[in-house]
């Protein structure tokens, strides 16, 4: 396998996707690793049942200050980051004042103290930076044009690296969510709202995959903000049904019939896909508990619109201090 | 195969989780899309209760050895007594509940629902005793001695801590780059296991400090390649072995896996079950795994797939769920 020239350097944003071979020094690879450097499911070198630690175990270091920094200030929601916000972490810190795109050649270098290293220049870090941009959006490229063919879940957030910010656009739906939309609205429609649902995802999935500047810039935009986002926080298929929605059992959802909509829940919903994902927050249920005794993140604003308005907008998270 | 064998009387759809007793080996809760929670006797091979609810059911748990919690798309909170055979609706969400715990530790049970926030009630008096805000829907959950480490949609991860809910102890990302599917916490409570849909585990520890934070590793698995093309599966279950702290997985490509967490090794894999994986659990002495597989969790979405539902009970033997001695591996 071709040897990994940027993880030499210490610097492979791929981590474990790389395709490349990542050995420190060429000589290594007779030195008792047992890592086989094929991460194929069990199936390949003599270890088959060697479970091989995912190489996110580098980029694990590169983040330590940052998940240190969400313990020590539970409340820090603007704090992926090394923000000013976090109080009383930095002492916990090992590489200061690392921001999402900025990875100096000085916190990488720090994970191999035990082996004599290779001298790096320093780069610049506008060098840097761009450099971090272009890996970035090759990554998220990457994993974009893979995910149709791979069959994975395709209504699952996504981001370009772990402990990074979610990318917008792209909402976090569970397969029973979608599931129960069967169980609500019969065959037809299911299928109906299925479509509208991945046809949104895979335009967005397109527009990741295919980078043009504008997404290029709205990407930046929008991971380089401090604001936590959790764009599906909200958001709720299930606006319409509340307490005494019926069910159907799966036996009988075969009949194409109606429905009954929880019309009383929100007198003004019809029953479009459009209003199917508005957030939850805005349908208020008149038989709702309490609200929550510890707010935590507000939920995002009522959209409305479009359904492909809906997945654009990012919710106004509040950050607390 | 002597050693394995399907469940009399399985639902008639999705089984969407299944718990062994906490005490006997003997009885297994599993519940359902078909909107029922049935308690079955393991060693007889039969079905001893079912009650249902007015949903499909997404999770139910044991809060002691006769009574059964459980919970579903409607959002109402059901509890179970199987001495009397009473059931009883407890409480509400605002939205479906999703998980269904019980914290022995703290004498409590825990709701968790995709209307973002988790309730916590009291077995004994039904009363619920608070409620609390996540970051988000919750998807997954998973009882941590007396903490509670709740996995919600985008990716978040909260840790609580039973005895004082006054605020989170720890909020964190998951260390995958998707979804959120499944977590479990160790035996040990050092730690958690955390599965995501694009086959691939995680292994996280809950120490914050920086050498307990290394340790810290994922691994890909459930994927297939055909025709040069790696298909990638979703993680739905993860089960411990209480007892050799090694953890199955299961998934929608229809294996069950055995891992060492602690040594980074697969421990074996069993043969492929006719359907997607949906749940597993282990029997409280480890002598038995039960594996839930119902089509409905497979990659497809179309809900008419074929193939049925059914339970199945696995004698494991230590060979299959004991680490292995390090034989002169580095």
């Amino acid at each position: 396998m071709v040897i990994c020239k940027f993880y030499q350097q210490g610097n492979c944003k791929f981590g474990s996707r790389c395709y490349n071979e990542h050995v420190r020094y060429n000589e290594n690879r007779s030195r008792g690793q047992q890592r086989s450097q094929n991460d194929n499911y069990g199936n390949r070198g003599r270890n088959q049942n060697y479970v091989q630690p995912s190489r996110f175990d580098d980029s694990n270091r590169q983040h330590k200050s940052h998940t240190t920094d969400n313990y020590s200030s539970p409340f820090n929601r603007g704090g992926s980051n090394n923000t000013n916000f976090s109080s009383g972490s930095e002492k916990h810190h090992t590489q200061q004042s690392i921001d999402k795109f900025h990875w100096t050649s000085k916190s990488q270098s720090n994970r191999f103290n035990a082996l004599a290293e290779l001298e790096e220049p320093p780069l610049s870090s506008n060098t840097v930076q761009s450099e971090d941009h272009a890996s970035m959006f090759k990554t998220i490229s990457e994993d974009m044009a893979l995910w149709p063919s791979s069959k994975m879940w395709p209504f699952s957030c996504y981001s370009y690296a772990k402990e990074k910010n979610c990318v917008e656009g792209l909402a976090d739906i569970q397969p029973e969510e979608i599931r129960t939309l069967y169980y609500l609205y019969g065959l037809e429609r299911y299928r109906n709202i299925l479509d509208e649902v991945e046809l949104i995802y895979t335009k967005r999935k397109e527009e990741l995959r295919y980078m043009s500047e504008e997404t290029k810039s709205s990407l930046l935009l929008q991971l380089g903000s401090s604001i936590e986002s959790n764009p599906s926080a909200g958001l709720s298929i299930y606006s319409l049904y509340g307490p005494g929605t019926e069910f159907k059992s799966s036996s009988k959802v075969a009949d194409v019939a109606a429905f009954p909509t929880q019309s009383t829940v929100n007198p003004t919903v019809t029953s479009t896909t459009t209003d199917l994902f508005k957030p939850a927050v805005a349908q208020s249920n008149p038989s709702a508990l309490p609200p929550p005794s510890s707010s935590f993140i507000q939920p995002p604003p009522a959209t409305g619109g479009a359904l492909g308005q809906m997945f654009k907008t990012v919710p106004a998270a509040e950050t607390k201090p | 195969m002597a050693n394995e064998f399907k469940l009399n009387n399985c639902p008639t759809d999705g089984i969407s989780s299944v718990k062994f007793s906490p005490s006997t080996s003997q009885f297994l809760l599993a519940s359902s899309w078909d909107m029922s929670v049935r308690l079955y006797d393991v060693t007889e091979n039969s079905q001893r209760f079912k009650y249902e609810h007015k949903s499909p059911v997404l999770d139910c748990c044991f809060s002691d050895s006769v009574h059964s919690w459980s919970g579903g798309l409607d959002g109402s909170v059901m509890m179970y007594d199987l001495n009397t055979g009473r059931e009883t609706v407890v409480g509400r969400h605002n939205n479906s509940i999703r998980c269904v715990e019980y914290c022995s530790d703290t004498n409590v049970v825990v709701t968790g629902s995709w209307d973002q926030t988790i309730k916590l009630w009291d077995p004994r008096s039904h009363n619920n005793i608070g409620s609390y805000s996540q970051p988000g829907k919750v998807f997954t959950m998973s009882v941590c001695g007396d903490h509670i480490i709740v996995g919600t949609c985008g990716k978040s991860v909260v840790v609580w801590d039973l005895r004082n809910m006054g605020y989170v102890e720890q909020r964190r990302e998951s260390s995958l780059k998707y979804q959120t599917r499944c977590i479990k916490s160790f035996p040990n409570k050092q730690g958690y296991v955390l599965s995501s849909i694009e086959g691939r585990v995680a292994v996280e520890y809950l120490d914050p400090s920086v050498e307990v934070q290394k340790k810290k590793y994922a691994f890909k698995c459930h994927r297939i390649k055909e025709n040069g093309i790696e298909h990638i599966y979703s993680v739905h279950a993860i089960a411990f072995h209480q007892r050799y702290s090694t953890f199955a997985t299961g998934g929608a490509d229809g294996y069950v896996n055995m891992w060492d967490g602690f040594n980074k090794k697969r421990l074996c894999q069993f043969h492929l079950f006719p359907a997607a994986v949906s749940s597993l659990a282990f029997s409280n002495d480890g002598s038995m795994l039960a594996v839930a597989s119902s089509p409905l969790y497979g990659a497809e979405l179309s809900p008419s797939s074929n193939g049925e539902d059914a339970i199945y009970i696995r004698h494991v033997t230590d060979a299959e769920t004991k680490p292995k001695t390090s034989s002169g591996l580095a």
